[in-house]
């Protein structure tokens, strides 16, 4: 199981580093598309595509060690009241059902990605992106979401669980 | 009868799984799914095969970039000296003022609302430097903890503003009109905060005490000065909107860049305050985002439950007026507001709200500011109420305590509600003197 954390924090490490990377980029691709656009009436034709890939990417990719910072939001009033053994039950409840969900999203964005790739999907704009590379990113970070579930429920259990961070 | 129940089994399965505390976006997956398995007999294969594309095509939209953007600009500042700056700047200015420094937490929040999309990186910002400063000075804790709640709050209705782009993406109407549309109201409230202060100051001269020396003209001049970062960020952010230069989306890049160079040449950069702000940035935005993903399908599930479609036309069966229409939601939005935060309660009422507000015959602008305003008052409604989390944060005063002080707030937001909806040209009349109708 502690081999699960490691692998668990490492990879979860390099993804935000990668989403943070992509929110960087995004700022930069829309700031080259003001300067071309006002002072050399010239475009990238491909912001909008390319800052969504991007930010759909980061969403996913971060939804993991977002989970872990205890950043996503829940109505936390049962938690208010529950503590020792009941706590630990409805958290590990509540891990289940987001487990569920995500692993049934993940299947089916899988199957999508496995046609995209197989057929060569590619975008309808002129910069022709394989879709399946935006699927790609996404199932990614669903089944990294779907590890760091699995290491919260351990953690749970071996450590209890831990307080929900509180609004920056 | 039948659209009845299933709005009731929708509703049950809200309660059951937000209630047991599952996180936002897994619960409105898990009430879509189970609604359409349970309710319409909707195979789980079809129910995957709608899901997956639609979440690819939600999670990728442009529109939603504005958010980590805005993010990221409003945590930059609030790691930098913006906060304190703003308040010497302001304290001179508004010390001959009934009520004196106590104004500095509701023009302060304005301010720094004009360039933060975020009602949390406002009262955060701006809270951080004036309880300390107002409690040293002996100030009313009830006045400074209130009207940093309530003056908060305006971080979602002046321009720019995250839950104003949500509803704009939502919607499909207009962001930049939207933000227009937001000024005058925030202006509105704001000064409504303002003339409570100055009401209660003069009836009770210890609530602000004076200082011992009072500020002079040079001590406003100084002040001034401080002010001109902020005012700065506010004219280049919303210059380059309504200049042409830059779309909504594009102008919080704008402003993200601007703030980079300003922290960079006020030497304030180094690479815990980029590096610490950009993950922090990351971890909000995917916060929102993935609930604005999970949140379309959720109106794709209600479009398939046909419950915004029944709900509507079981509404419109009672007859309501325009307003009496108006006052049920108000009141609804102020029911979830007590459970929910300000991004679930836009995506999740909207499906249902929006079509009946158009059917109405209300403008979607005006409603968009209506709705603002009502998910304000859920930031300071206990038991969840995120300005008072942060007030509870910054002076560990209980939670019930800093919801109590910010009662007369509450209900001057509610007045400021009514005279918005009595005259709807104060959110109107700027969007449609700047653009085309």
């Amino acid at each position: 199981m502690k081999t699960l954390v490691r692998v668990n924090d490492i990879v979860g490490n390099l993804a935000i580093w990668i989403s943070a990377g992509l929110l960087v980029y995004i700022v930069c691709h829309i700031s080259l598309e003001i300067v071309m656009r006002s002072f050399f009436s010239a475009s990238t034709f491909s912001m909008d595509e390319f800052v969504g890939y991007a930010i759909g990417s980061m969403t996913f990719l971060s939804l993991a060690h977002t989970f872990r910072h205890r950043k996503h939001i829940r109505v936390s009033i049962l938690q208010s009241f529950i503590k020792g053994r009941t706590e630990i039950v409805v958290e590990l409840l509540c891990i289940t059902f987001t487990f569920g969900i995500t692993l049934f999203l993940a299947r089916y964005i899988w199957r999508t990605l496995a046609r995209d790739f197989s057929r060569g999907t590619v975008s309808p704009t002129l910069t022709e992106t394989p879709i399946w590379l935006i699927d790609g990113a996404i199932f990614i970070g669903l089944v990294l979401f779907l590890l760091q579930l699995l290491t919260s429920a351990w953690l749970a259990v071996s450590d209890g669980v831990p307080k929900d961070a509180e609004v920056e | 009868m039948e659209s009845l129940f299933i709005a009731f089994v929708i509703l049950l399965l809200v309660m059951f799984y937000l209630g047991l505390g599952v996180w936002v976006f897994a619960g409105l997956l898990l009430v879509s799914t189970t609604g359409l398995v349970f309710l319409i007999d909707m195979p789980l294969d079809r129910i995957g095969k709608i899901m997956a594309p639609l979440m690819i095509r939600s999670a990728t939209s442009w529109e939603i970039s504005a958010i980590p953007m805005f993010i990221w600009m409003g945590e930059l500042m609030l790691r930098t000296d913006m906060s304190d700056r703003l308040f010497r700047g302001l304290s001179p200015l508004t010390y001959h003022l009934p009520g004196r420094l106590l104004h500095t937490n509701i023009v302060g929040s304005a301010l720094f609302a004009a360039i933060s999309g975020s009602s949390a990186a406002t009262t955060a910002t701006v809270g951080k430097i004036t309880i300390s400063e107002l409690s040293k000075r002996g100030y009313s804790k009830s006045l400074t903890y209130g009207s940093l709640a309530g003056a908060g709050s305006l971080g979602l209705l002046i321009p720019p503003s995250i839950v104003m782009i949500v509803y704009g993406v939502l919607a499909e109407v207009s962001i930049a009109r939207l933000f227009a549309a937001g000024v005058l109201p925030g202006i509105m409230i704001a000064a409504l905060y303002s003339g409570y202060v100055m009401i209660v100051s003069l009836a009770d001269p210890n609530v602000a005490p004076p200082d011992r020396e009072k500020p002079g003209l040079k001590d406003a001049l100084i002040g001034f000065l401080n002010l001109i970062p902020i005012a700065l960020l506010i004219f280049i952010v919303l210059g380059s909107i309504y200049s042409g230069i830059a779309t909504p989306s594009e102008a919080a890049a704008v402003g993200v860049v601007a703030t980079l160079i300003m922290i960079i040449l006020t030497r304030q950069m180094t690479k815990d305050v980029f590096f610490d702000t950009l993950v922090s940035a990351v971890h909000t935005s995917c916060m929102i985002a993935v609930i604005l993903i999970a949140a379309a399908f959720l109106s794709t599930a209600m479009g398939f439950l046909h419950v915004p479609q029944d709900v509507a036309k079981a509404i419109g069966a009672l007859n309501l007026s325009p307003s009496g229409l108006i006052v049920i939601l108000a009141v609804f939005y102020v029911l979830l507001g007590m459970f929910l935060e300000g991004i679930s309660i836009t995506v999740m009422s909207l499906p249902i709200t929006l079509p009946l507000i158009l059917a109405a015959g209300f403008d979607p602008i005006w409603f968009g500011v209506f709705l603002v305003i009502m998910v304000e008052l859920a930031q300071i409604t206990p038991p969840i109420g995120f300005n008072l989390f942060i007030i509870q944060g910054l002076t560990g005063t209980p939670i019930m305590k800093v919801a109590l002080a910010a009662v007369p707030f509450f209900m001057l937001m509610c007045i400021g509600v009514v005279l918005l909806t009595l005259f709807p040209e104060i959110a109107l009349w700027l969007p449609n003197s700047l653009f085309d109708k």
